[in-house]
């Protein structure tokens, strides 16, 4: 518990968190007010999905900035050996961030998802929020899990931020192959999206425990990774 | 030393970067994959990979305090991020080149190539990676669709996108020359 609560200070301690949490709370519902003359079975879940860059950057510094503190003079300061130092279990620590991370982006979501879904004036059912919800706590250790194999935020930042667009790439490849409605972007939207583009006729329930599949995967790979490797 | 060996110094050290041959080669693959996919905008995605190329030509500056070093051997400020500017260019046009022959499409060389002055012209404003990133990604990839459902259609060459590639690059230039390195 302690573990969970110096990384939960830690992470809160980082200005790019700030700025994060920031875009969070902003980005989807200034897309719920700019589309609130569309009416959709979607209108404000869809909006939700589309704000999700602030979440990926919260994911994706909480690993990175262990690796490079991002200023000008302190190149090469590498926080993660006074990490490792502390607690030297690298497991616990990572189970840490894990719970620091939930828990800030689950508070995010929840506000975030309240504030949305008045503006676009939405019909709330509580699973389709819950499933909104964890939809984007899945995506920030999704964002996790990448940052821990490649230890930069570039790729994963790119990657992420490139399929929350409008026509995301992995929609535009399950034109071609339906089997990419299995991807975990697609296939966790089901939880809260009802129409939508694609439709594998994944049930909501299905579509989530698929995303969380993929995010066990990635998560286990990268802490595997950071298990094994020099730290 | 001169503009031109200013210029020479500049291109090596974008092109011995490992990232940016990496990055390349990955547009040019995801590209060539894309341009598989009925209806896919191919330039919308491989913009992506521009914006990390412009972004990288400046940040790889701070990381390691490499900036110092590169003021001492050009300590002419404005020579040295003009000479960067043309580094950058000359790398991204055949780059780009590549990508506006998968598409067919030549005006694709100049929107790329804009967008990666564009990415250059934040990070050295904001001079750290990742911020630099978030806010070129947030804004090409979601700000600016969004601009597009709510505004008359354009060209994706527009002259708000040339304007504010011009002035984010004069407030680099006059951040660059009146900050501490």
């Amino acid at each position: 518990m302690r573990v969970v609560h110096a990384e939960l200070r830690k992470l809160l301690g980082l200005p790019p968190a700030w700025g994060a949490l920031a875009l969070g709370l902003v980005v989807a519902p200034v897309i719920a007010y700019l589309n609130r003359h569309v009416s959709s079975v979607d209108a404000g879940y869809q909006e939700f999905a589309f704000g999700m860059i602030g979440v990926i950057v919260l994911g994706v510094v909480a690993v990175s900035s262990e690796y490079r503190a991002e200023s000008a003079e302190d190149a090469g300061t590498r926080q993660i050996v006074t990490s490792l130092t502390a607690v030297p279990s690298r497991v616990q620590l990572l189970a840490a961030k894990a719970g620091a991370l939930t828990l800030t982006v689950t508070v995010l979501a929840a506000v975030t998802a309240a504030v949305t879904l008045t503006v676009a004036d939405a019909e709330i059912t509580a699973a389709r929020v819950l499933g909104a919800i964890i939809y984007w706590v899945l995506t920030a250790l999704l964002a996790t899990g990448i940052t821990l194999l490649t230890r930069s935020g570039v790729v994963p930042l790119v990657v992420l931020i490139l399929n929350t667009t409008v026509v995301s790439v992995t929609y535009l490849i399950s034109k071609v192959l339906s089997a990419a409605g299995y991807f975990p972007d697609l296939a966790g939207s089901r939880m809260f999206i009802r129409g939508g583009h694609v439709d594998l006729g994944i049930a909501p329930a299905t579509g989530g425990l698929i995303m969380c599949g993929w995010t066990a995967v990635v998560v286990t790979a990268g802490a595997v990774a950071f298990c094994r490797r020099d730290a | 030393m001169t503009i031109v060996a200013a210029f020479r110094a500049e291109v090596i050290k974008l092109c011995t970067l490992p990232a940016v041959p990496g990055t390349l080669l990955t547009v040019w693959v995801a590209s060539l994959g894309l341009s598989a996919v009925p209806a896919a905008d191919v330039v919308e995605y491989a913009q992506a990979g521009f914006v990390v190329l412009g972004v990288l030509a400046v940040t790889s500056e701070y990381s390691g305090g490499q900036v110092r070093t590169s003021l001492v051997g050009v300590p002419r400020r404005i020579e040295l991020l003009t000479a960067k500017a043309l580094a950058l260019t000359a790398t991204s046009v055949p780059a780009a080149g590549v990508v506006a022959a998968v598409v067919r499409s030549v005006p694709a060389i100049w929107y790329l190539t804009l967008v990666a002055l564009l990415a250059a012209g934040v990070a050295a404003l904001v001079r750290r990676t990742l911020p630099a990133l978030t806010v070129l990604l947030g804004c090409l990839f979601i700000a600016v669709p969004l601009i597009r459902d709510h505004a008359p259609p354009t060209g994706r060459i527009s002259a708000p996108l040339l304007a504010g590639t011009l002035g984010v690059l004069a407030a680099a230039v006059i951040s660059f020359h009146r900050r501490d390195a």
